[in-house]
């Protein structure tokens, strides 16, 4: 058997002695020089720790599982590759990396990126984290795209990067996005809402694709891009938004044909690594469909339910502007525990800055009277209706000023 | 060349029955992991652990490697753990190392604070205690670090990767046994320690790619045919080798990939104004749909090679503590061997706890 491997070229940020080594290397990829590079590059991680400087991006230990090996026909194909991977491991590169590097790259590059929903960044413990996967699952109209929007929002107006906003059903929005920032109380005096609005919407990059292959082609190209781009902070991609996988994928999923799946899968894995490696956070949406007994369950099916790290699930009361927002899964935190089929949807509250598990009040109670669990965005439907901060809820954070006081014609129409 | 004036020496053997299982108890003995712990599994054991898509399976192996990771004794605490390394290939690339520290830190403040209770002649906002304070937290850290040093964990977002990953841990192994050459001062402390678990996530995790991988159509025929059942026969007789060399205990968990009509949360969730007769069909149809929902996918070859299997799953119920809340409850079963006992556990921020 082949075992087809191929040689990654990991730039340094150190300087350009890096590029030259590569450069250097003979065409057929000797695997010493390269790793020779990795190895001077990676001895002073450890000591970087303590300094100021942002951290390097930690070894990349496939590097040493992938060596490329020249290419033969002869029957010991897979000797040669033994041969190849022995020689990487010569080299002092294990494939492994150690719990203790794993807890430094956490630490210094998988930051979390605030949603600019409230409710939502409480829930998940400070919002979305770079390098994992986030699903938001809904039934139509329940404000899905409301909070991709908001994301990418928030992120291109705190200067933490670009967003890539990859539109599959022409619900991208830039009167929406115009309006969350006119609607923002306590903009920049010096800068001014025209040229806030300007920085933002040129940080936010929106692009169309309405097939599975014009989605995985953009994504590969996403990937190249991001290989050789030099890493500067100020125009780094932090956010990846894909508003309504499921519309690319549920065309295909079904039937004895397991392409479909084939199809998904390579998705959720390219996503994930793409996340991973690069440093970014990728931020889906699913729709629901109807389940046992006339309940709602998530669309994509089981092996989907593998992919994504954290599923959030939301869901509007008819006739309110009030959206519920739970956890269906996360790496870390408790899943709020669904009661019967009526209240698919819970609202969870904890408090901010207390341990990380969250979890949802005990199924039989009821919530007291006139005290509402905090909720994410709630525009006020009066003048008159409780304010967000009345509720006991913590106090609000700049992104207060995100929540939008919608029209209701304007949210119907998303 | 046996001896010529003793030439009956041979008869004698190498070691009586007595000490061989006295040697290997000690070489490969026995563990105990809650929820696993109804049967006792020693390295060269293959444990499968299957569920559905929410049944805590990560959660069992991220116990399991707590355990193994944790030291027997650290500077007069006595911890429990097996104090070996443990490898852990993420083919799901869903691992959140922040949660692993969690349970470890949760695991660490338990006994330590257990002992510290014994310590009631320190009063607050003295010196003394603010000095203990300070050296329970350095030593909670210093002790995590230690610990998270014999995790090694690997990416693999192939079927390729992830058995060019073992042929090289393999061989890293193999060199590493052989000879003890100096290394980075880390590696070499980790490595000399021994390897003890092998942890797969998700051993079904390219089940749909690698089922839908055609085989290549020219080149000559000495090529193999790269469908999902060679490849998982690779993964096997890769993993032999890797046994054969180094016992391990190997824990893989597996995800239920197809939805067996209704799943069995729906199915308990139905309202209670049933007869007995409706409830007697139920309860069939109940088995069938356990049958569906852990059918087997992946191929012989694999299926052979695990010796233990577990099942796990969410049931509806809840359990309420002060500490964590409400939790939902899962359950497991052993299925092979079979034992006819559902244990029930709930996860908590400390890791999984029994629920008796």
């Amino acid at each position: 058997m082949i075992i087809k491997i191929q040689v990654r070229a990991w730039v340094s940020p150190r300087g350009t002695s890096g590029e030259l080594r590569k450069y250097q290397m003979q065409g057929r990829g000797r695997v010493a020089g390269e790793l020779e590079r990795l190895i001077d590059g990676g001895t002073p991680n450890k000591s970087a720790v303590a300094s100021q400087v942002p951290m390097p991006p930690p070894r990349n230990p496939r590097s040493a599982i992938h060596a490329k090996a020249p290419v033969t026909e002869e029957v010991g194909e897979e000797a040669v590759g033994m041969e190849e991977v022995s020689v990487a491991i010569d080299r002092r590169q294990p494939p492994w990396l150690n719990g203790v590097e794993l807890l430094e790259d956490a630490k210094w590059n998988k930051h979390v990126l605030p949603t600019g929903c409230e409710g939502i960044d409480i829930l998940l413990g400070g919002g979305l984290r770079e390098g994992q996967l986030t699903e938001i699952v809904g039934p139509s109209s329940s404000g899905k795209t409301q909070v991709c929007l908001c994301s990418a929002l928030g992120v291109a107006d705190l200067r933490l990067g670009v967003v890539l906003f990859l539109d599959t059903c022409n619900s991208f929005s830039p009167h929406r996005i115009a309006h969350m920032v006119n609607s923002q109380s306590d903009t920049l005096a010096k800068e001014g809402k025209e040229g806030s609005l300007e920085r933002i919407m040129s940080s936010i990059l929106c692009h169309s694709v309405f097939d599975i292959f014009e989605l995985l082609d953009a994504l590969h190209q996403l990937e190249c891009k991001l290989k050789h781009q030099v890493k500067s902070s100020g125009n780094r991609i932090r956010l990846l938004v894909i508003d309504s996988i499921s519309s690319l994928i549920t065309p295909i999923l079904g039937g004895k044909n397991s392409q479909g799946r084939l199809m998904m899968i390579t998705t959720g894995i390219l996503l994930k690594k793409i996340a991973n490696e690069y440093n970014l956070s990728v931020l889906v949406t699913n729709h629901m469909v109807g389940g046992e007994g006339g309940s709602l369950k998530p669309a994509l099916g089981e092996s989907w339910k593998n992919i994504p790290h954290v599923r959030l699930v939301l869901s509007r009361d008819q006739g309110s502007n009030v959206c519920n927002v739970s956890i269906l899964k996360h790496t870390i935190m408790d899943v709020a525990h669904s009661d019967d089929t009526a209240n698919l949807i819970r609202e969870s509250g904890r408090s901010f800055g207390g341990g990380l598990r969250g979890f949802s009040p005990h199924p039989r109670q009821s919530p007291p009277a006139g005290a509402r669990l905090p909720s994410i965005y709630c525009p006020p439907l009066s003048p008159h209706s409780p304010h967000l901060g009345s509720l006991g809820f913590p106090p609000p954070s700049p992104w207060a000023s995100l929540r939008r006081r919608l029209p209701t014609s304007e949210w119907c129409s998303t | 060349m046996p001896d010529a004036d003793d030439p009956r020496a041979w008869i004698h053997g190498d070691e009586s029955a007595k000490a061989m299982l006295a040697r290997v108890l000690t070489e490969r003995s026995f563990v105990l992991l809650p929820p696993l712990h109804r049967l006792p599994l020693r390295a060269g054991n293959v444990v499968e652990i299957a569920g559905p898509s929410p049944s805590a399976k990560s959660q069992v192996l991220l116990q399991a490697a707590v355990h193994c990771i944790l030291p027997r004794e650290w500077r007069g605490l006595r911890f429990g753990g097996l104090e070996r390394m443990v490898i852990y290939f993420d083919l799901d690339c869903r691992f959140d190392v922040l949660r692993l520290s969690q349970i470890l830190k949760h695991r660490i403040q338990e006994v330590l604070g257990s002992t510290n209770n014994f310590g009631h002649g320190v009063q607050e906002g003295s010196h003394e205690y603010d000095d203990k304070v300070a050296s329970m937290y350095s030593f909670d850290d210093e002790l995590l670090l230690a610990c998270m040093r014999r995790f090694l964990y690997i990416r693999c977002y192939d079927s390729y990767e992830f058995i060019a990953a073992l042929k090289a841990i393999m061989a890293l192994n193999c060199m590493c046994m052989i000879t003890m050459h100096s290394r980075a001062q880390t590696e070499s402390e980790a490595l000399g320690v021994g390897i003890q678990f092998l942890m797969i996530d998700s051993i079904g995790a390219f089940y749909w790619i690698d089922r839908a991988s055609q085989p290549s159509p020219y080149g000559n025929c000495m090529r193999n045919i790269m469908s999902f059942q060679n490849l998982v026969e690779t993964i096997v007789q890769e993993m032999h080798k890797f046994l054969e060399v180094q016992p391990l205990l190997v824990l893989a968990s597996k995800a239920c990939i197809f939805f067996a009509g209704s799943s069995t949360t729906d199915v308990q969730r139905t309202p209670t104004t049933w007869s007995s007769e409706d409830r007697n069909q139920w309860r069939t149809s109940n088995k069938e749909i356990e049958k569906l929902l852990y059918r087997e996918y992946m191929p012989s070859a694999w299926q052979a090679f695990v010796t233990h299997r577990i099942h796990l799953q969410v049931s509806d119920k809840c359990t309420y503590d002060r500490k964590n809340g409400t939790l939902p409850i899962y359950m497991s079963e052993w299925v092979q061997p079979p034992l006819n006992v559902k244990d029930q556990f709930a996860v908590g921020d400390g890791g999984i706890f029994l629920i008796t």
